[in-house]
């Protein structure tokens, strides 16, 4: 008996080391990891400098492993693992509580002079937006919204940081400094509070608000844009389909968590009831959908299915001319949002700022004259000067 | 190349596993040897040299001193060979550390020369001036054979980071082995046992005490404190421990027998124990090469006291250029002195449970010396853990704690010699065949599952999602 529990033992053994490099020579060469986001390391060079410093062989260790048979599976597990057997609170940098998951927040002192100083220098920037888009014949307005970690931020364990304060303290300087300079602004947090309800706007997996908050922003945008002069009529919901994809959805925060903890998350999307003649172009690029859906139901999908996800420019037309144009910039909330708010205006143009170098949104204004710019940020980027935040 | 790397598992192991059974036994040497110097070239190829220097003196010396006959000739061969040994450990290890601190001594900066320390040296190092010193002794045999030697020296399995093994261990197995299933086996089970010390338990048990050593000091709360003291402390015994039995196992599948390094050190009963227990290859190179040399306790009471100090300076020091190491050394120097003096005798007179606390403690504060960035950091963390003003608990330790319940638990059963019991408890079984089954088996099976458990954390540990999933 010790004998065959010794060849059996060291068989299964060797046959894992075994197993290893020679499906990982035979797999298929993958060059990006969906759950991580990001590039697989290179094969690297071998070159004679950095054979001698040894640095090739950390480079092909970096690989090999990005490369190895199996990872993803294996990270699912540990994943699975840490989740459901380590019962963890947190894996990944996620913070696992019963309504969300949200991200490990170090703490940020909230320095209320530092913050005012910050506050005061978007606004100005903002104020000089608001000034140009006007003199082009338009009216700019700020819609900032509470991320999903931010709005249900009471979720996480009494011991764990939520940063609010700082937040808090983010907002209310943010908000005024834009009034002071005149800046027409929307904040969302207090739409969302009156509701009651507000866990309902967003996803459980997802640092997005979902399509039932998109909606109410777009509503509250299109009645910010009245009392502005700029009168599109909202899509009432009768005139509108809500419908729940079946596909598996990957948010933000359950993709580095593998899916491995199931949650009710599922993408809605509105669709038109009549639909709506449109000419959508992405780059240039004549594209045919407003909603990215694959075919196949059991098929991973993402936020990416609103509009295709961030896109540096994307111009529809509607060809109604009686209605005003609209012109958004902003990062992925305002995707969802985008698929009402075309419906309501004559051309609609799309800018993501951290995708398109050629243009400045300057420039956009100049040349599609819009009647309304939005600029939709969430709450953790108010005082970014990255990206949307870098016009 | 460390063993808890895929390129070690899944490339360059299971290579070495293959030729060295393909070849016929006269080669299996040279396999050995081929793979190690990779190995080492792997980490840092120019160093490489270094070491192969170190085996070509090592070797040197064993030759001449069988070759002359007087031992005054003998001994000028081996003096200069502890000097070319201690010579290069001092150059690359102490080099920056005297000269920082000559500097400050007499009020003048020096320049660091950065010299880049050689993997492995302390270790390789040591092993060579073993085999010198035991040439010499006559305890052992010179070996001929260069690549022998260079296989002694450089054998991948402790070359990095120990065992430190002795020449007399493997003098016949060097050249002469017989490697069997058996042995195989066991080697494989010890191997995955080691893994798992060090990707299961000593990482997650690493990142704790990360967080907490490295964070702002003069704010630390008392539990917390305590918290990454213990987190430490688990760490080093599992991430040290687990590499030697990662070194004995892969010894073992290559048949050879290295001696134990640790044994359950957190069971002891009173420091000298502790240090019985772990890293007994150091101890007892210090002890052979070092404090018997010196009269060990043979000599006076104030010359033994002596000889105790000097080993533990020296012990504090191999561990590091720092004063926090010196630090160390002396402190662990100091405890055994009383100990031997009067103190292991108070202690046998009271209970067991209060031994393990009295070790447990002293054991402890010796790793928030070892673990400190410098002295002074070690008084702060230290005085810490003895704040009075407790409100309550901290929610980071909350955190900490729930995190990692788990792994605490793991932890805290690995550093007791449950195998031992369950060995024991399986012997009782009456009925041959279920004894039989519960001996072999759940072990393989616990093997294996510990075995996968340790891939996937080593896969996980570069899981390293883009900043933020900004879609």
């Amino acid at each position: 008996m010790k004998k065959t529990a010794q060849i059996l033992f060291t068989g299964v053994f060797l046959l894992v080391l075994a197993w290893f490099p020679a499906a990982t020579l035979f797999s298929g060469s993958e060059t990006y990891s969906f759950f991580e986001n990001r590039n697989l390391a290179p094969l690297p060079e071998p070159e004679r400098e950095n054979i001698l410093s040894g640095a090739y062989f950390s480079e092909f260790e970096e690989y090999y492993v990005d490369h190895i048979a199996f990872r993803d599976g294996m990270i699912e597990a540990y994943t699975f693992f840490n989740v459901h057997i380590a019962d963890k609170v947190m894996v990944n940098d996620i913070v696992i509580t019963e309504n969300a998951l949200l991200p490990y927040q170090p703490e940020r002192a909230a320095d209320p002079e530092a913050i005012a100083l910050s506050a005061a220098e978007m606004a100005e920037k903002y104020e000089n937006l608001s000034a140009f888009t006007a003199a082009n014949g338009g009216v700019f307005l700020y819609v900032g919204v509470p991320e999903q970690s931010s709005m249900l931020r009471d979720s996480y364990p009494s011991y764990m940081n939520n940063n609010g304060a700082y937040l808090d303290a983010v907002e209310e300087a943010f908000f005024q400094a834009l009034d002071a300079a005149g800046v027409q602004s929307l904040n969302m947090r207090p739409v969302y509070e009156q509701s009651g309800d507000f866990e309902r706007y967003y996803f459980v997996t997802d640092h997005h608000f979902n399509m039932h908050g998109a909606y109410v922003c777009y509503r509250s945008i299109l009645e910010a844009g009245a009392a502005l002069g700029v009168a599109a009529d909202p899509l009432e919901e009768e005139e509108l389909i809500y419908e729940e994809l079946p596909n598996p959805y990957y948010g933000s925060r359950g993709r580095i968590l593998y899916n491995v903890i199931r949650t009710p998350d599922r993408l809605g999307i509105y669709r038109l009831k009549d639909p709506l003649p449109y000419i959508r172009r992405d780059n240039g690029e004549e594209v045919d959908q407003i909603f990215f859906i694959p075919e196949d139901p059991k098929e991973k999908i993402t936020y990416n299915v609103y509009m295709g996800g961030d896109v540096a420019e994307t111009v529809i037309e509607t060809g109604r001319e009686e209605l005003p144009d609209v012109l958004v910039f902003g990062d992925s909330f305002t995707n969802p949002v985008e698929t009402l708010l075309y419906a309501s205006f004559n051309r609609t143009v799309a800018v993501d700022l951290r995708h398109n170098t050629e243009k400045t949104i300057y420039e956009y204004i100049e040349e599609y004259q819009p009647d309304l710019v939005l600029c939709i940020r969430d709450d953790t980027a108010y005082l970014s000067t990255d990206g949307n935040g870098g016009f | 190349m460390v063993f808890s790397s895929v390129s070690f598992l899944f490339l360059f192991f299971p290579a070495v596993i293959a030729l060295y059974y393909a070849v016929p036994r006269k080669f299996r040497a040279g396999v050995l040897l081929i793979f190690s110097l990779f190995f080492y070239a792997c980490g840092e190829p120019k160093y490489s040299l270094i070491m192969l220097l170190s085996i070509a003196v090592n070797y040197l010396a064993g030759l001449l001193m069988t070759r002359f006959s007087t031992g005054a000739a003998k001994k000028t061969v081996l003096v200069f060979a502890l000097i070319l040994n201690l010579g290069a450990l001092v150059y690359f290890k102490y080099t920056d550390f005297l000269l920082t601190n000559i500097g400050a001594l007499f009020s003048f900066e020096i320049p660091a020369l950065e010299i880049v320390l050689p993997i492995g040296i302390s270790f390789y190092t040591f092993q060579g001036l073993s085999y010198v010193i035991d040439v010499y002794r006559g305890e052992v045999p010179v070996q001929k054979n260069p690549f022998y030697l260079a296989l002694y020296i450089s054998l991948f399995p402790q070359l990095i980071a120990g065992p430190i093994v002795r020449y007399s261990t493997v003098v016949e197995e060097i050249g002469n082995r017989r490697e069997n299933l058996s042995d195989f086996a066991a080697g494989t089970r010890r191997f995955i046992f080691g893994l798992a010390k060090k990707m299961l338990l000593a990482n997650t048990m690493g990142a704790i005490a990360d967080q907490i050593f490295d964070g702002e000091l003069s704010n630390l709360p008392a539990e917390l404190a305590w918290l990454g003291a213990i987190a430490y402390s688990f760490q080093i015994l599992f991430d040290f421990s687990g590499y030697s039995d990662m070194a004995i196992g892969i010894g073992r599948m290559f048949g050879f027998h290295f001696l134990e390094n640790f044994d359950y050190p957190y069971i002891s009963r009173s420091v000298t124990e502790f240090w019985r227990r772990w890293h007994i290859s150091l101890s007892s190179w210090f002890r052979d090469y070092v404090y018997i040399p010196l009269g060990g306790n043979r000599v006076s009471k104030p010359r033994h006291i002596c000889n105790i100090a000097i080993v533990w300076l020296l012990t504090g020091i191999w561990h590091g250029a720092s004063w926090n190491f010196v630090l160390w050394g002396v402190y662990f120097g100091a405890i055994l002195i009383v100990e031997k003096l009067f103190l292991l005798k108070w202690l046998e007179r009271i209970p067991g449970f209060f031994r393990h606390v009295y070790a447990l403690l002293l054991i402890l504060f010796g790793w928030v010396i070892f673990r400190s960035a410098d002295i002074s950091s070690a008084g702060l963390y230290l005085s810490r853990m003895f704040r009075p003003d407790f409100q309550g608990p901290d929610p980071e330790f909350i955190y900490l704690l729930s995190n990692y319940k788990l792994a605490f638990a793991a932890c805290l059963l690995a550093a007791v010699p449950v195998s031992g019991w369950l060995k024991k408890a399986v012997g009782r079984v009456k009925n041959r065949l279920l004894r039989e089954f519960l001996a072999y088996y759940p072990a393989g099976v616990f093997s294996l599952v510990l075995f996968a458990l340790s891939v996937i954390y080593l896969v996980n540990s570069t899981f390293n999602p883009f900043i933020y999933f900004r879609f």
